[in-house]
């Protein structure tokens, strides 16, 4: 097919996830069809989005609506209500589409986007010949949220109804998508697993060299915990972990978004330990967690996808005191999707889980003393391109798009 | 609750999407009830911090060329099927957001005539909104911007849709409206309402310059906008720098702008990269408070510099473009006749003059700053008062007592 057109929805979620995933697949998109079109809606108003993108995709972006998070953290909005700017956005995302005429339309995880804002664009899609696709993160929620969720708002149906494909940004070994979310027969059948959407192309430094950037010598651990706006608890835990490990040159980063007095709290407490190492930030976290001797991280999407991408060695500790992006989370105490995640991927021995259940020193060096004795996952045969395996699918998806009636 | 939406064309460069969020700010500062939502295709508009109650919707980009003709930048699209697509946002953003009023840059029907079908289903609403055309204080040479006018039947479009004109210039630099030869009923619509005093930077004066070292050299800020055309300004500065290396007479701060071709950016930085007291940006999305701890300006002639370089009163050499349209060229002339700035109207920069000439702001001042001058530099808070207040628009000159008849048509 000559010059196929695909957009991409991604709705705006606090954090920058979503809109990373897109941009990887854009890319994966842009190397197979230079000469397609491509689009992405999305109400993200994360800066510099346009430079990222590949030469032959441009943006729509629509009013933002964050309705999570931190009220003076979310970026500039209009004040109009939630269900008047879902409208908005929902009728442009509408006459968009209609106007760009795609063979294929991707939508990021939330299947009717906030408040249905996108029920006119699939109708709409719907009798055109544009091939729809959903896009699911490995674990959307934790299965029982999702089944209570769709079941309640109707998502089975519109998925039945509205989606040709639901692409899994994931594996089936983690979590199997039909069998937790109680998909239906004919539902499953569109299912397909793609792996992790990360940077997996990104070469990575040899493990000599970026020792010697880190200032270490011999096999180091790497803790990381994010952006580490929550990460204090974990980072002090490890601290203390450390102690089990006379032997053993530990390197933490903090993160951009972590406070300044918790910073310097932890700051404080490392001080005592001669082989820790606080950085704010490392620029090829990639390679560290490659030439590290361990890692220990939170369950978040893209640390786990880096870790399984570069088959680092690593105890992954599901963030456990406060809500995460969605709020409902909050009130089990720990965030659901990171138990999932890491629980499944510990079943597949791709990673060891600290529990967050009852998360301590104790149980972290445990863990880690775990994770030490067991041979490294050999990550290689899962088929982790996930950007490459999307686009492969989406392009796959346009050429029967003629077809469709 | 106000609802305020906003065009801004959007082809080329920084100057009209700044000029427009600035406005917006203006608007949003006045009224806390105003909410605005901009509509543009600035490939830029990411880059920027929204404040806050202002959102925008992106539109597919378009690009112009230095000869002035439009294309489709990004997405393989023809040309038309990028206009339909923009036009159809357009009129779903204009349907659902429901303004109240309606800022439009420049283009009375926006690029090639997009702006039409949404125009036409809000003035055919029972409670049209309030349009008002905002334009710059000067758009290009007389003889082609009557052309554009007369051919585009802008003043038609004016009559049915708009209930001002508001020209964000002074007669006493250009008279815009004797100099396009306006109609009277445009006359009786339009209103000077000044320069747009732009001060109000992120950062102060002392923290920008503490990150520089300066080493109690003057600071000399050179930009050229967008970036999209600046190289020549930018490449013949550095090379009068060059013949100046064993003694430069100023820190130079360069800043690109984010439009430059990435391989004419790579090659003036390494040009630039051994000499000595330069620093070399990119881009800033805070260029007021650069130039605010500026000691001088050299820069092309936009006309958000311009009226920085005048609000701040900073002394400038302004070395504007004069293709594809003369505006830059018009204006540098005008200001420069005034004393207001200095300029350099040759089409090949001399890189020795270029830095004599800028070595004399920082030793001589600039003779006339503005703040001396009685300029008007009202702009934002007269616009804010005419959307926010419902004020009464003072007619243009010599046009006072026209009949209206374009509020009859309906």
């Amino acid at each position: 097919m000559p010059r196929p057109r695909f957009a991409l929805f991604t709705h705006d979620a606090y954090g920058l996830g979503h809109i990373r995933r897109s941009v990887r697949i854009l890319e994966a998109l842009a190397q197979r069809r230079p000469d397609a079109a491509l689009l992405l809606i999305t109400g993200s108003p994360f800066n510099n989005l346009m430079r990222q993108l590949p030469a032959n995709a441009d943006i729509v972006k629509i009013p933002t609506i964050v309705t999570s998070g931190e009220a003076e953290k979310r970026p500039s909005m209009l004040n109009l209500g939630v269900a008047e700017l879902a409208s908005l956005r929902g009728e442009v995302t509408r006459r968009t589409l209609e106007a760009f005429g795609p063979d294929v339309v991707l939508v990021d995880n939330f299947p009717l986007g906030v408040r249905l804002e996108l029920l006119p664009a699939l109708r709409s899609l719907r009798a055109s010949r544009a091939r729809t696709a959903l896009g699911l993160r490995d674990i959307v929620d934790p299965p029982e949220k999702v089944r209570r969720d769709w079941g309640r708002d109707g998502l089975y149906d519109i998925i039945e109804r509205h989606y040709d494909r639901v692409l899994i940004y994931g594996m089936r070994e983690a979590l199997d998508a039909a069998e937790a979310y109680a998909l239906s027969e004919e539902v499953s059948q569109r299912l397909r697993y793609c792996g992790y959407v990360t940077t997996t192309n990104a070469k990575l430094q040899p493990a000599a060299e970026i020792r010697r950037e880190l200032g270490v010598e011999a096999d180091f651990f790497l803790a990381t915990v994010g952006g580490g706006g929550d990460g204090r608890p974990i980072i002090e835990t490890f601290l203390q972990a450390m102690s089990r490990f006379p032997d053993r040159t530990a390197i933490i980063t903090t993160g951009e978004f972590m406070a300044e007095s918790d910073r310097s709290a932890l700051t404080q407490l490392a001080a005592g330990q001669p082989r820790v190492t606080l950085l704010r930030h490392i620029d090829d976290l990639p390679s560290a967690m490659a030439a590290a001797d361990l890692v220990v991280a939170m369950g978040g999407y893209n640390s786990c996808a880096e870790i399984l991408a570069v088959g680092a060695r690593a105890v992954v500790v599901p963030r456990n005191w406060r809500s995460g992006e969605h709020g409902a989370k909050g009130s089990t105490g720990f965030d659901a999707e990171q138990l999932v995640r890491a629980e499944g991927l510990a079943r597949l021995g791709a990673v060891h889980m600290a529990d967050p259940r009852q998360f301590s020193a104790e149980t972290l060096s445990e863990a880690m003393h775990r994770a030490l004795a067991a041979p490294r996952f050999d990550a290689s045969a899962l088929h982790l391109d996930g950007a490459a395996n999307v686009a492969d699918q989406l392009i796959a998806l346009a050429e029967t798009s003629e077809a469709k009636t | 609750m106000t609802r305020v939406l906003v065009y801004s064309h959007d082809t080329f460069g920084l100057g009209n999407i700044r000029r427009m969020i600035a406005i917006s700010e203006a608007l949003t500062a006045a009224d806390p009830r105003v909410s605005v939502l901009i509509l543009s295709g600035s490939p830029v508009l990411h880059a920027f911090r929204m404040p806050p109650r202002i959102d925008y919707v992106k539109l597919p980009c378009l690009a112009r060329d230095t000869k002035g003709v439009y294309g489709v930048k990004y997405l393989d699209l023809d040309y038309p099927a990028a206009l339909r697509l923009r036009s159809s946002l357009i009129v779903s953003a204009a349907n659902e957001f429901e303004p109240d009023i309606v800022l439009v840059d420049k283009k009375p029907v926006g690029v090639a005539g997009e702006l039409q079908a949404a125009l036409d289903l809000l003035s055919a609403r029972e409670r049209p909104p309030r349009a008002y055309l905002v334009l710059r204080d000067i758009l290009d040479d007389p003889k082609r911007t009557q052309a554009i006018w007369e051919r585009h039947r802008y003043h038609d479009a004016i009559a049915r849709h708009y209930s001002g004109v508001l020209i964000a210039g002074c007669a006493s630099v250009f008279d815009l409206t004797s100099e396009y030869a306006f109609p009277a009923s445009t006359r009786a619509m339009t209103e000077y309402v000044g320069y747009l005093h732009r001060t109000g930077g992120r950062k102060t004066r002392e923290d920008v310059r503490a990150q520089l070292d300066l080493k109690g050299l003057p600071l000399m800020l050179v930009q050229a906008g967008g970036g999209g055309d600046g190289a020549p300004l930018i490449e013949a500065f550095i090379d009068g720098l060059r013949l100046r290396r064993d003694k430069p007479p100023f820190f130079s701060w360069i800043v690109t702008g984010p439009e430059m071709e990435a391989v004419e950016r790579d090659r003036l930085r390494t040009r630039a990269a051994s000499l000595p007291h330069v620093r070399f940006d990119d881009f800033t999305d805070d260029m007021t408070s650069c130039i605010d701890a500026a000691d001088a300006v050299v820069s092309m002639g936009g006309y958000n510099t311009v009226c920085e370089v005048l609000s701040l009163e900073k002394p400038a050499l302004i070395v504007p473009r004069s293709r594809p349209v003369k505006e830059q060229a018009i204006r540098a002339a005008r200001m420069a006749q005034r004393g207001y700035v200095s300029s350099i109207l040759d089409r090949v920069i001399d890189p020795s003059e270029l830095i004599a000439a800028a070595e004399r702001l920082t030793s001589e001042g600039q003779a006339q700053l503005p703040a001396r001058t009685g300029l008007a530099f009202a702009g934002l808070s007269r616009i804010a008062e005419i959307v926010c207040r419902e004020a009464p628009l003072r007619p243009a000159r010599g046009a006072a007592h026209e009949p209206m008849q374009w509020a009859v048509q309906s």
